[in-house]
Order: structure tokens, then C-alpha cells, then sequence
């Protein structure tokens, strides 16, 4: 029994087998126009929902902070008043865009940060490519890495502050810990995970040993090296702000304990989330840079899983 | 993976040929130098803060004698269980629910998205603030440093799930439930675990910092009390007590894993 | 129900007037024109093309997860439109879900349509038995070797008795010993089942050795080139490949092949290896 199909009739009337496959839905209808249309249409619509979804979080924040205000949700500053207060002139709490103090905090902890960033790098890849690199160096070293990684951070923090000269040394030396050992754990994977056959093709043709360490060892281990920076951007922030709470005397932490000790709540949150937009943008700075040094390594890796 | 499948004959056999295995010597030999240097260190006055590592041996026992000492265990596993618990049940539910309905994704996703990248400890004064005890503080803290990890791992465990595998139940005659149950959930479990071990990793972390800053027992505050009363061997062994603490939990994490996901065994 | 679908009763494909264009980059790319063939209930069919020829989409049609653009696919005068449990299909990649132990696999069907996990792991454990896969019950996919892989796969589709078994290039990416092995595991499946088959194949001794019918298709856009009848008896063994009947189908199937290789070739398009490798063929045919 087949089905009849009047689509179907009506091209065969038009004549030949093509003018039934022009007439399918399959068809592109005008060279690439659709697709463009329907990417947009796809765009607005994840639009419209994220708005809806921000309008409900923003909708639910004042709802509770303005309006029926629950216990203890008067330690929330209702939205209007925090952004209100953010871009003030005469801001009640002493911090908005135009403060320059804010900026004082925003600087001392992005140098903070890229400070401990520079040195876990700098000492970071090294060792892990040392430790890849070298068996003896794995072996001997691997494990005393080990054994320190489990440690957190923070739990440093107590330590650092006794033992090195400067709270500002403590600091960042907390800050760099942890993504010191992010880095050298990847960059220790990306050597791990050059195929041997391309240490062995560079022996064969003659490399010496920096050859084959800027040849074959670095990019080889670059995807991992940058996967590995991300990780390590993200902790340096993450550690950051403890040592600034717990140690500090400045920067975005530091601005956040003071102002839950003045009680001045505003300042809680324009520290919160200034933190949260340089954390992002820090990484997504790392992650352009990684693109940008690794166009070959993306269009090489076509087919691979 | 090295998992003793066999009794003890072989297991002996195995213990003789570890032993023999130049790794292990040259392991040693990194560790024992690490504590050499810094006994050196010590010796010669660099550091002189410092306690060294002969020092630090000698006061485990009493440290570990000193009141409160297990109990602080107990509280810091309490708290990290509690929180972890907590965001392990919200981040996979949410988690789930988004990677199954696209609208709901693209409202919910970019709000995360937009309070990720806040450090969970910069919420702690707030907590402070909001929850009405410290304990509840810590609880939520730690909840916030394991919550994304799980939740960005498992929705991105569910996108990679094979489009083949669910093809190929369809063809066999699942429905809904069986390709949930049998299909996405085996599917998505190696990338939740990643998701559970990054996160008990964190928790630890957070806790740690939590608890130097507001509580009355546990790991951290055992480490902050020995700092201001200047006992830098008490410091050492805090330290030390909270690597051993997250080691173990890592540990548990991976048993947990390597039995709820056998087909990934010996891999 | 066992009976009635042994020795071709069911399972008749009929593929008519089918076309598929895809919008490549916003254009059309034609892939399959004007493809009419049947697939003869209980036979071996054998679809074989150059490398690049619609043979995937072929299978895609048939299995449902695709819709032809023009024309229509039928199963015993039903149209198809979609997936369904009379089909079964076997890629080349595995698809057997790594985190179930083989039996489990092969019993995952049964389950679905309601049979008791018993019988329905008795029956897994036969069919296993039949694929040489008996002590290998209880291993997960990935602990087992490749080829394995694959019987466990065909185990898998067979067990839910489909009326058509398709199975695309399934032995391909093995070593050809393990390949040989394999087809011999397949030829004794099948001529004790009976099970109407489609088996798409670049290797041309692959296609004569197991066919009933050889459909060989003509180079982009795809349309059905010409149909050989394979006369050689059942059951097969591979020392049949010795026979001249043999070398004489290999010889007119490589002919048809290498004019349709030598057209994508002129494009440009086929790779230059696969017609290389056609003509060693056809050299040593001679």
C-alpha cells in the first residue's frame, strides 16, 4: 500500500527527477539564508529566556530585600540601593566608581594576583617540564610534589605570615601556591603526552637537546600548559581573596572584611562581584592568548577524539 | 590502577618486586632530600622560625594528645560532608534538568554563569552576616565551592553523552525511563565524578579558611589557634592533619567511583 | 514467531525513486538520485560503492533516522518513518554500551520487549556461544578486543529477531585475518537464521563471498548501477575464493566499480588511494 504523496504528483507534472528534488524541503532555499535566519531566530530566542531568567533572579533579590524583607535579609542590600550606591558621587560607605580608593583596592589585588601568576609560571612550567622531560627528575621530585599538593593553600596561610618578612609576601605567596601547583601538574601531563615516536624522529634527525626542548617538548605541551594557566588564573583568585581576608591590609578582600566589620553591606557586594568580573576576565584573557598561540594545534586536531 | 586482584602469595611477590623497583629508591631519595634540606635549613639558621622536621616528628604525639584534637576532626569532615552533600544533591538535580530542557538552560545558565566566577570565600563575611550560626556559615561556604564544579562537569558529562548510544537504545525498544536510567545516567557518571573529586578537593580549601576565620573547632581553627599562640610546630601539624584530611577523602572519592563505574576499571 | 521469519518470508525492502540532497554551507549537495532497489526477504544483500557514494545515507534511510527527500522506503509495503524495532542496525564504530557487561548488552533488547531477564540471558548466552564469545559473558566492552566487539554487536542486533538486519561496513578498521574470521562467524549466522540482510561493503571480496545480490552503486550523486546475482552455494567457506566463478563475478564487479572510482576520480573528489588500490586489483585479475 503506498502512500500517495501529492507533492509528489505535482513535480512529476513539472517534469523530471531534479525538479521533485528542487521541490523537497531538503533544498536550501537561497545559499545560506535560511541558516542565518534560523541561527539568529535561535540567538534571540536564548536572549529573551536569559532575560527572563535575570529578570526573575533580579525580581526575586528585591522582592525579598525591599519588599517583604524575611529575617536577616536585611543584611542583603536590595539591588536598586547596591548599584545605586556603586555609581554614586557621594556614596553613603566611602567606595563607588568614582572613589579612587575603589580603584586603590581593584590595583593592589589584580598586582597581587598577576604577581603570583607571573612567578607560579616562571618556576611552574619549568619543573613540570623538567619533571616530564626527565626521568630522574620525575621520579626524584614527582613525589615530593605529591606530598606538598594535598596541602591547601590557605592552610599555608598561618605559616607564610609567621615566617616571611611581609604580610605582602605572605599573601602572595598563598596566592601562588596553588596555582603554582596547577601548573606544573599540567605542563607535566603535556610532556607526558607527546606520542615517543616524535622524540624519536627528532633523534633521528639530530636534534640536539634545546632543539628538541623548543621543537618538540614546548609545543608539544602547550594545549596543556594553557588548559593549565586557566586552572591556575582561577585558583590564584580563589586563594587570593583568603589571604586577603585572613592576612591583608588592601585589595578587593580586604575590602569585603571591611565592609562586613563597618557593617557597610554595599561594599560586601561591589568587592564580591568586582572580584567575580576580573576573575572572568583574567581567564578569558588566558584563554585568548592560548588561542591565539595555538590556531596550528586547533586546525591540526580536526578528526582527533 | 594497581588493585591486588590475587592472595597473599602473589601479593608478596608483588611487595619484593615494588621493592626492587629503582622508582621507589629514587622517590625516596626526592623525599628523604626535601626533609634533609630542610633540616639544613634549619641548622643554618635560614628560616629560624621554622620548626624542622625532627622537631615536628617529636610533637605529633603530643599534638595529637592535646583536647580537641580528633574532635576538630570531626567537625571539619562534618562540615565539608554536610555542605558537600548538599551541593552534590542540588548541582546534580539542577544540573540534570538543564541538560535536559534547553529553555530552562538558557534561563537558568547564564545567572550561574554570572556568579561563578565569585570566589566562594569572598562570600564569607555575607554568610557571616546572613546565616544565624557559625556552623550554618561554613556549611553554606563549602556548599558554594563544591556546587559549580559538579554542576558545570555533569551538564557537560550530559551534552557528551554518545548521540549513537541513544540511537541505539531507541532501536532496542527503551522508553524514557530505561534511556534515563540505563543510557544518560551510565553516561554522564564519569564526568560527575570528575565534577565530586575537583569539588571535595575545594571543600577542603574552603572549610579550611572558613574555620580560621569563625569557628571554634576544627582543622583550620586548630591552625589558626596554634598561630596566635605562636606554636609553629602546631601550625605544621594543622597543616599536615589537613593534607592527610583531604588525601583521605580524595581517596573515598575514588573508591567510590571505581565501584559505582566498574566498566572504567584497570583504565 | 521464530519460524515465520526464517527463510525469507519477511523483511522485504523496497527503496523507490529515493533521493537525499543535503544544504552543505547553504548549498545543495545531491547525495543519493533516483535509487530504486529491493532488498529480497531472507538473502544476503550486498550494497557496495566507491568511498564517498551515499552507502551511510543509504542505511540511514532505511533505518529511520533520516527521511529521504524525495521517494519513499518500505518495509514489507509499510512506509518507514522513522526508527523502529524491525531494523536493526550495526555500525562500524561500536555502539555497545561500555558500561554494561556483554550479556547485558545482548540482552538489553529482549528486557525492553518484555522478556524475563532469565531467558532472556539464556537466550544472550547462545547467541553468544554461536559468535565464539562463551567466557566473555561477563566482561565489559572495553575489555575485550575488537573484533569481539563487533560479533558481540551483530549478537545484539540479532537477538531481537528484526525483520532486516542492516549493518554498515561493520567489519571494516579490523586486520584482515580477524576480518576473515569474522566473515566466516557471519556466514554461519546467517544461513542458520535466515534473516533478511543489507550489508554495505567497500571490498569487493567481502561483497562476493557473502552475498545472494551485489547492488552496486554508481559514484555521486548515488543512484544504483547494477545488480549481480551470486550463484555460488551455501553454505559459503572461504575457500570458494579460489573458484573461477568467483574470480569471474570479482572481475565484473571491480569493472563496474572502477568506472564509477575513475569518474570521482576525474572530479577529483574520490581518493586517489582507493582507485590505486581497485586497479592493483583489477591487474591481478588479469
Amino acid at each position: 500500500m503506498a502512500v500517495t504523496n501529492s507533492s509528489l504528483g505535482a513535480a512529476q507534472v513539472d517534469g523530471g527527477y531534479d525538479a521533485r528534488l528542487r521541490a523537497s524541503p531538503d533544498w536550501p532555499v537561497q545559499a545560506g539564508d535560511w541558516r542565518a535566519r534560523l541561527r539568529k531566530a535561535s540567538r534571540a530566542q536564548a536572549l529573551r529566556y536569559a532575560l527572563l531568567g535575570f529578570g526573575i533572579f533580579f525580581g526575586l533579590w528585591y522582592l525579598l530585600t525591599a519588599v517583604i524583607v524575611p529575617p536577616r535579609f536585611n543584611y542583603i542590600p536590595n539591588p536598586a540601593l547596591l548599584f545605586g550606591q556603586w555609581i554614586s558621587e557621594v556614596p553613603q560607605y566611602g567606595i563607588s566608581v568614582f572613589i579612587p580608593e575603589y580603584y586603590g583596592h581593584i590595583w593592589v589585588s589584580v598586582l597581587r594576583v598577576y604577581t603570583a601568576f607571573a612567578i607560579s609560571v616562571g618556576v611552574g612550567a619549568p619543573l613540570g617540564i623538567l619533571l616530564g622531560w626527565s626521568r630522574f627528575g620525575r621520579n626524584t621530585l614527582f613525589p615530593v610534589v605529591e606530598m606538598l599538593r594535598p596541602i591547601p593553600p590557605l592552610a599555608w596561610v598561618p605559616l607564610a605570615v609567621l615566617a616571611l618578612p611581609e604580610t605582602e609576601m605572605a599573601v602572595i605567596f598563598v596566592t601562588l601556591l596553588a596555582s603554582f601547583f596547577a601548573t606544573v601538574l599540567n605542563t607535566y601531563l603535556g610532556v607526558r603526552s607527546i606520542p615517543e615516536t616524535y622524540f624519536r624522529a627528532a633523534a633521528c634527525l639530530g636534534y640536539r637537546r634545546v632543539d628538541v626542548l623548543r621543537r618538540v617538548v614546548i609545543p608539544g605541551a602547550l594545549p596543556f600548559i594553557f588548559t593549565g594557566l586557566q586552572i591556575a588564573m582561577g585558583v590564584a583568585w580563589f586563594s587570593l581573596v583568603g589571604g586577603e581576608l585572613i592576612a591583608g591590609r588592601s585589595g578587593l578582600g580586604y575590602l569585603i572584611l571591611d565592609g562586613y566589620t563597618q557593617l557597610a553591606l554595599p561594599n560586601i557586594f561591589i568587592g564580591m562581584i568586582t572580584l567575580g568580573v576580573l576573575g572572568w576576565a583574567s581567564s578569558a584573557l588566558i584563554r585568548k592568548v592560548g588561542e591565539l598561540m595555538m590556531a596550528w594545534h586547533v586546525k591540526g586536531q580536526g578528526g582527533g577524539a | 590502577m594497581t588493585e591486588v586482584h590475587t592472595g597473599g602469595g602473589r601479593a608478596a611477590e608483588r611487595v619484593v618486586r615494588a621493592l626492587r623497583d629503582p622508582v621507589l629508591w629514587q622517590g625516596a631519595i626526592g623525599i628523604a632530600s626535601f626533609f634533609v634540606v630542610w633540616q639544613v635549613l634549619k641548622w643554618i639558621g635560614l628560616f629560624a622560625l621554622l620548626p624542622g622536621p625532627v622537631d615536628v616528628v617529636r610533637a605529633v604525639p603530643q599534638q595529637m594528645e592535646q583536647e580537641g584534637y580528633w574532635l576538630s576532626w570531626l567537625a571539619s569532615s562534618r562540615r565539608v560532608f554536610l555542605g558537600f552533600l548538599v551541593a552534590a544533591i542540588l548541582a546534580i538535580s539542577i544540573g540534570v534538568s538543564m541538560g535536559m530542557s534547553r529553555k530552562l538552560r538558557m534561563a537558568g545558565f547564564p545567572i550561574l554563569e554570572v556568579l561563578r566566577p565569585i570566589p566562594p570565600l569572598a562570600w564569607l563575611p555575607l554568610s557571616i552576616l546572613f546565616w544565624p550560626s557559625p556552623e550554618a556559615t561554613m556549611v553554606f561556604l563549602t556548599f558554594l565551592g563544591a556546587f559549580f564544579p559538579i554542576f558545570i562537569n555533569i551538564l557537560a558529562g550530559i551534552d557528551r553523552i554518545d548521540i549513537r548510544y541513544i540511537q541505539a537504545a531507541r532501536s532496542l525498544g527503551a522508553g524514557q525511563a530505561t534511556l534515563f536510567w540505563r543510557v544518560m545516567v551510565p553516561g554522564a557518571l564519569p564526568a560527575l565524578f570528575t565534577g565530586l573529586s575537583i569539588a571535595i578537593g575545594i571543600t577542603w580549601e574552603v572549610v579550611i579558611a572558613a574555620e580560621m576565620a569563625s569557628a571554634q573547632l576544627g582543622l583550620g581553627y586548630l591552625t589558626w589557634n596554634a598561630y596566635m599562640s605562636q606554636s609553629l610546630v602546631g601550625i605544621v601539624v594543622g597543616m599536615l592533619s589537613i593534607g592527610v584530611a583531604g588525601m583521605v577523602s580524595s581517596g573515598i572519592m575514588g573508591w567510590i567511583g571505581r565501584n559505582a563505574m566498574p566498566w572504567r576499571r584497570g583504565r | 514467531m521464530r519460524e515465520d521469519r526464517r527463510k525469507g518470508s519477511v523483511g522485504h525492502v523496497r527503496v523507490s525513486e529515493v533521493g537525499k540532497v543535503f544544504a552543505r554551507a547553504g548549498r545543495p549537495e545531491i547525495i543519493l538520485k533516483d535509487c530504486t532497489f529491493d532488498v529480497l526477504p531472507g538473502r544476503l544483500n550486498v550494497l557496495i560503492g566507491p568511498s564517498g557514494s551515499g552507502k551511510s545515507t543509504l542505511v540511514n534511510l532505511i533505518a529511520g533516522y533520516a527521511t529521504p527527500s524525495v521517494g519513499e522506503v518500505e518495509i514489507d509495503g509499510t512506509r518507514v518513518t522513522g526508527p523502529g524495532a524491525d531494523r536493526m542496525v550495526v555500525f562500524q564504530e561500536t555502539t555497545l554500551f561500555p558500561w554494561m557487561t556483554l550479556i547485558d548488552n545482548i540482552a538489553f533488547g529482549p528486557i525492553q520487549a518484555g522478556v524475563p531477564k532469565l531467558s532472556a540471558h539464556e537466550q544472550a548466552r547462545a547467541l553468544l556461544s554461536k559468535v565464539g564469545l562463551t567466557g566473555f559473558e561477563h566482561r565489559f566492552t572495553d575489555q575485550v578486543s575488537g573484533g569481539m566487539q563487533r560479533r558481540a554487536e551483530v549478537a545484539r542486533a540479532l537477538i531481537n529477531r528484526p525483520k532486516v538486519l542492516l549493518l554498515d561496513e561493520p567489519f571494516r578498521g579490523l586486520d584482515h585475518m580477524s576480518r576473515g574470521l569474522m566473515q566466516e562467524y557471519f556466514l554461519r549466522l546467517f544461513e542458520d537464521e535466515g534473516i533478511t540482510t543489507l550489508f554495505v561493503t567497500s571490498e569487493v571480496d567481502e561483497a562476493i563471498l557473502l552475498a545472494d545480490r551485489v547492488i552496486v552503486l554508481s559514484y555521486k550523486p548515488t543512484a544504483v548501477k547494477s545488480i549481480l546475482d551470486v550463484f555460488l552455494p551455501r553454505p559459503r567457506t572461504f575457500q570458494m575464493q579460489t573458484l573461477p566463478q568467483f574470480a569471474e563475478l570479482k572481475g565484473a564487479t571491480l569493472q563496474l566499480l572502477y568506472e564509477e572510482a575513475l569518474k570521482g576520480f576525474v572530479k577529483g573528489t574520490a581518493a586517489s588511494a582507493e582507485l590505486d588500490r581497485l586497479m592493483a586489483a583489477q591487474r591481478s585479475m588479469r
